[in-house]
């Protein structure tokens, strides 16, 4: 019996193999028996191919370079970003109105603090209560921003909603 | 803000997952409505009502208010 993929060069075949397996894997591990989004694919693949490269990097220069470092890190982190949205998500929204919201009022929320910290950090600093150097002022702006972020949107994702109870509604407006 | 939401879904014997699938949401959006502590969009009320086969007052309800209309007195 002959078959289409038999004309296509052995590596190509190799390479559809994998994915053949990987997408099986995953297909198989996902609670809703869902296909895979071409997104998550796309981040697998991608994490993948980072990874190789970070590995034959690091291999190559012998650990000397940080580039491999960086490129096996962030290969690992799509890697492990597209295998958990898959299973999470399967088919389904991985974000919708309500997730949008809290995100944008999490970053908004982030962005303020974050102002406070650093209006607070200018102000020790001025005052010489604290002398940090610029690069460890920049990396405790970073830490606060990001971790806020994550704090606030974890904390709203809990609550349910950004308002205080859900739907507020203010008498003042009520028809008479 | 109270919802009838559970209510409509267990007539139609549908699931939170099966709910939030036809609305297009994610199923934790449907639990936090059905608990009256998200605020959803005029749009995503509509197609809740929609997928449920009601009315978006039939469904949510405001504090202060009951699911029965206003009754209207016409005076001559």
């Amino acid at each position: 019996m002959f078959h289409r993929e038999d004309r296509l060069p052995s590596k190509i075949q190799f390479l559809l193999e994998i994915d053949n397996i990987i997408y099986h894997v995953l297909e198989k591990h996902n609670k809703f028996g869902d296909t895979m989004k071409t997104r998550n694919l796309y981040r697998i693949i991608i994490g993948m191919l980072l990874t190789l490269a970070g590995a034959l990097t690091i291999v190559l220069t012998q650990g000397d370079s940080i580039a491999g470092s960086i490129l096996l890190i962030a290969g690992i982190v799509f890697l492990i970003t597209g295998i958990i949205r898959h299973r999470r998500y399967g088919d389904d929204p991985e974000s919708d109105e309500r997730s949008k919201r809290i995100g944008a009022y999490g970053l908004s929320y982030s962005w303020f603090t974050g102002l406070l910290f650093m209006t607070v950090l200018y102000w020790l600093d001025y005052s010489g209560i604290v002398r940090l150097e610029t690069q460890a002022a920049l990396a405790l702006s970073i830490i606060v921003l990001a971790f806020s972020a994550v704090i606030y949107q974890t904390y709203l994702f809990r609550k349910g909603d950004v308002d205080e109870d859900g739907i507020r509604r203010d008498d003042q407006c009520r028809p008479e | 803000m109270q919802t009838r939401m559970k209510e409509y879904r267990a007539r139609l014997s549908l699931t939170q997952e099966d709910l939030a699938r036809k609305v297009g949401v994610r199923r934790e959006t449907i639990v936090f409505l059905e608990q009256g502590k998200y605020n959803p969009s005029l749009r995503l009320a509509h197609d809740v009502a929609v997928a449920l086969g009601a009315k978006i007052d039939d469904i949510f309800i405001f504090d202060g208010e009951t699911s029965e209309p206003d009754r209207v007195v016409l005076i001559d």
